[in-house]
């Protein structure tokens, strides 16, 4: 698709960045503004422009375009226009797997999204979770947005391996999905050290008292970080079962860890379940 | 003197001090010798983040600290996990470092400081205490859950005076005050770079562990070292890396680290997505009619407003002469201590996570709104943008795995 003079002439009213490469002189907000105002008038088109007129990461060619599609999207969230958040979000979805596409601008696509995406985004961010290059800005992004991104952990996790597991498992773990405790709790089990202790973040984060067990057993390794980590997880999961009223539960999780936590080094902890079961 | 020695010795000496009450038990030098340090003063010591500001920040943790480990992204060349590290998760395994000081880029701050509380470490962290609203309350929730002992940089040792004592009272419910805070905050020198070359990674840099729970971008020197301060993955311009010596005073002052802004409107030009740049001012509204301004005095039309009504005698003139009374009838505030002080009666330091989590709200809602472009509502309680779900994305920003708060 060409790019239109008129959305040339409009980019090119973006800043120039100054003799150091920055933002800091000749910064005309109302000139800025009304630019972006007639970029937005364009719609579904002037965004596919943007997106083309993107070049390599710091390049000339890139500033202008890189800025004003940034500024595109929030301005619909200063508009308060949902039909043209909408329509964006799902142009820049549209994009995601487009090969034309330096890596490092479908990454800039996904940290839009992550701005200004809803529902409409998650689908083609979940295509991307298996994908090395791009699995951590698209894990981001569906983190943000929230909204049917469960469904898109949920599906790549069987086929997600190394990077893309750790990234699949604590992305689950971010949005709280509890139609993934039991896969959480396997994964405590996991081979990767990261995985377990994303897995036990998670189902720290929900509360889930079916896990009380599982995490006790998960921060009783030997002595080093994932002890440290994996007995975190044990007294959040505490304070979000006290919470919600279930204080028997918690009252066993720092029973244990009180009565586990024997090296002076580890006072500390044990000082923190005594204090919290005085006071339950 | 053994690592076990020490440690014991340290340990010992704070069960001693049993509820807050200081039991110094200092051996005199003349006994152990010269050049001796009594063991119950040493205390192993480490620093993560060896650029600039390290040094100073490790002398916050006071005397008596004996650096027993360094830890830096740039150490890849002499990294031995033993004196030197890179992976703060292998030092802060350690059992004979008992308090840690953090100078790393503040994208950094509150994940270190959290991970050192967590493995029972006390903690100096540079300024500012987190990149964002949620990491703050993270820390504050992580220095009350593990009972430790938490400083930002050399902050909060403040003398209780009237006003303070008014705003801390809770008998102040409705005022008119205005304080603005112009320049001083950086703007320009702190900016980042919207064109750049990329460049290849030093040899001695891990620059995936330098970017961290941030995006992994292409590599650019200006995003390492101090200037790191102009981009938002790791910091928040200017504003961040200044508000917080400008405003920690202020906000103990004026009881504004009691809670946080509940109307906040910016006056900027569109914010670039990665650089900080300019913005000229932020009007930070309070429930108690208390308003605060910031104005960089660097772009655009300063703020209109002026100081107002911030006297002693201004704010007592809010109060009904009953509460004046009740005023008078109360304890003055107490001071707090200072870290060195605090790891031995284990009180809360002046520069407590709590009170630095507020302080940083301020400056981090002034550039969440920037950043939004659009004036914004705060609940202090829950720490969430009213009906602004996107704005909400930057109170609480995701993570890179395996990083998560």
């Amino acid at each position: 698709m060409a790019v239109s003079e008129q959305l040339k002439q409009l980019v090119d009213q973006m800043p120039d960045a100054d003799s150091r490469g920055m933002y800091t002189t000749d910064i005309d907000k109302d000139k800025i503004e009304k630019a972006v105002a007639e970029i937005a008038k364009g719609g579904r088109e002037n965004v596919l422009g943007l997106v083309e007129m993107l070049g390599e990461p710091g390049s000339e060619e890139d500033v202008k375009p890189h800025y004003a599609l940034h500024c595109v999207a929030n301005h619909a969230l200063i508009a308060g226009d949902e039909r043209a958040r909408k329509e964006l979000a799902e142009t820049l979805a549209g994009q995601l797997s487009n090969p034309a596409l330096w890596t490092y601008n479908r990454a800039f696509l996904c940290q839009e999204l992550q701005w200004v995406g809803h529902g409409e985004a998650s689908a083609a961010l979940g295509a991307l979770l298996l994908d090395e290059d791009l699995v951590e800005p698209a894990t981001m992004a569906l983190t943000a947005i929230r909204d049917g991104a469960a469904e898109q952990f949920r599906a790549a996790l069987p086929r997600a391996q190394g990077k893309c597991r750790l990234n699949v498992v604590q992305g689950l773990g971010a949005v709280e999905d509890r139609q993934s405790v039991r896969a959480l709790q396997q994964a405590l089990g996991d081979a990767d050290r990261e995985v377990r202790l994303a897995a036990g973040w998670g189902l720290s984060r929900m509360g889930d008292a079916g896990s009380v067990d599982a995490l006790l057993k998960a921060a009783d390794v030997e002595p080093g970080w994932e002890r440290v980590e994996a007995t975190k997880h044990c007294l959040v999961l505490a304070e979000k079962l006290a919470a919600a009223g279930g204080k028997d539960q918690a009252a066993k999780i720092y029973s244990h860890l009180r009565d586990t936590r024997k090296d002076p080094t580890e006072k500390y902890v044990r000082e923190a379940a005594e204090k919290a079961l005085a006071g339950a | 003197m053994t690592k076990s020695r020490r440690e014991v010795t340290r340990r010992r000496f704070l069960q001693s001090s049993a509820a807050g009450v200081v039991a110094v038990t200092i051996v005199p030098r003349n006994v152990l010798g010269q050049g001796e340090t009594p063991p119950s003063e040493e205390i192993g010591g480490a620093l993560i983040g060896c650029g600039g500001r390290g040094g100073g920040t490790f002398g916050c943790l006071g005397p008596g600290v004996r650096r027993l480990a360094s830890c830096d992204v740039k150490y890849k060349d002499r990294c031995d996990n033993q004196t030197y590290y890179v992976d703060f998760r292998r030092l802060l395994e350690r059992k004979d470092i008992d308090v840690v000081a953090i100078a790393t880029h503040p994208g950094w701050h509150a994940l270190i400081s959290i991970a050192a509380m967590e493995a029972g470490k006390d903690v100096v962290c540079e300024k500012p205490m987190c990149r964002f609203i949620a990491e703050g309350r993270a820390v504050a929730n992580a220095e009350k859950r593990f009972g430790r002992v938490f400083q930002t940089e050399r902050k909060g040792g403040y003398s209780p005076n009237l006003v303070r004592k008014i705003f801390e009272s809770g008998l102040l419910k409705k005022c008119d005050s205005v304080l603005v805070r112009r320049g001083g905050f950086k703007v320009k020198g702190w900016s980042g770079m919207v064109k750049y070359q990329v460049q290849e990674v030093p040899e001695t840099l891990d620059w995936n562990m330098y970017c961290g729970p941030a995006p992994l971008r292409p590599y650019q020197g200006h995003r390492f070292g101090g200037t790191h301060r102009g981009y938002w993955d790791y910091e928040g311009g200017g504003l961040s890396d200044m508000a917080h010596h400008h405003l920690h005073g202020l906000a103990y002052q004026f009881g504004r680290d009691l809670t946080s802004p509940v109307e906040v409107i910016p006056y900027a030009p569109p914010v670039h997505p990665e650089c900080c740049g300019l913005w000229g001012w932020c009007e930070l509204k309070y429930a108690d009619g208390f308003t605060l301004v910031l104005d960089s005095g660097e772009w655009g039309e300063p703020y209109p407003g002026k100081d107002q009504h911030l006297s002693e005698a201004d704010l007592l003139g809010f109060l009904s002469e009953e509460d004046r009374k009740k005023l008078d009838e109360m304890p003055d505030p107490q001071r707090q201590p200072f870290f060195e002080e605090a790891i031995h009666t284990r009180v809360p330091t002046g520069g407590n996570a709590e009170r630095s989590h507020r302080v940083a709200t301020i400056y981090h809602l002034a550039n969440v709104a920037f950043r939004c472009g659009r004036p914004l509502k705060f609940d202090p309680d829950t720490e969430q943008v009213i009906g602004d779900e996107e704005a909400n994305r930057l109170v609480n920003q995701p993570m890179r795995a395996p990083w998560r708060l």
